[in-house]
């Protein structure tokens, strides 16, 4: 029960920022990029976040609340399908391999970081 | 740059609000149906939420603007995820991985036109919010 209300309150706060950062994330020729930062920041973090392996509370609140909520599935599959439906499908596809490629590259970049650099020296 | 935040504590706490209930029901279905599974269950249903309400809200202009940053960027920007979906498939062997991606993509892009039909169905394209 406690551990939900932590995955909550990260929830809440990883909402707010993504709407913050998203908002700040200009749009460049209709390209959703609020979009891509959120998932790609949160991508990274989230690797950082798994590989350190912070306690059972971080896990909660951090991992699965805050960055768990601050990317998003649903906008990014909303922004490419109104893209499709505009008849833009180059800059859809582009929009899911660049979503994709930065993602997974964040993944690796986390683990590298937390493997060299946090647990390395 | 177009977009400038600049929102009130009551929007804040509508998007808070609807980020705590589409987090927590996150880590509850993905606790029942662990690994990919779980994460493709709640990125399709979030996905279809969202192409539902979005669509309602251009075609029939029955939410306010209010409801949208409770629905939309609160609950089902929180409820799908992004991160744990990049995560767990860069876990995966390549055959896998492939697998996951394009069931992720092509199983959302079709929920999101689900909802819109929904939607066109039950309130027709009336001259909306937008």
């Amino acid at each position: 029960m406690l551990l939900m209300v932590l995955v909550g309150l990260g929830g809440g706060c990883g909402a707010v920022l993504r709407y913050v950062v998203s908002g700040f994330a200009s749009r460049w020729d209709n390209f959703p990029s609020g979009t891509l930062v959120v998932n790609v920041v949160g991508s990274t973090l989230l690797s950082v976040a798994v590989y350190i392996q912070p306690t059972t509370s971080v896990i909660y609140f951090f991992n699965s609340g805050l960055l768990g909520a601050f990317t998003t599935f649903s906008t990014f599959s909303y922004e490419t399908f109104r893209l499709i439906e505009a008849g833009r499908w180059l800059l859809a596809i582009f929009n899911v391999l660049v979503n994709l490629g930065l993602c997974i590259t964040g993944v690796f970049v986390g683990r590298w970081f937390v493997a060299t650099i946090v647990f390395g020296l | 740059m177009k977009s400038v935040v600049n929102f009130d504590l009551g929007q804040v706490l509508l998007i808070a609000g609807g980020g705590f209930a589409g987090s927590v029901l996150r880590v509850l279905v993905s606790g029942t149906i662990s690994g990919v599974s779980g994460t493709l269950v709640v990125n399709v249903v979030g996905s279809f939420l969202l192409g539902f309400f979005m669509y309602s809200l251009e075609y029939g202009g029955f939410f306010s603007r209010n409801v949208r940053l409770f629905v939309a960027i609160g609950f089902c920007g929180s409820f799908t995820t992004f991160s744990t979906f990049a995560l767990q498939s860069a876990g995966l062997d390549f055959t896998g991985f492939f697998v996951n991606v394009l069931l992720n993509v092509f199983c959302c892009l079709l929920a999101i036109f689900a909802g819109r039909s929904l939607s066109i169905f039950l309130f027709g394209r009336g001259a909306g919010w937008s």
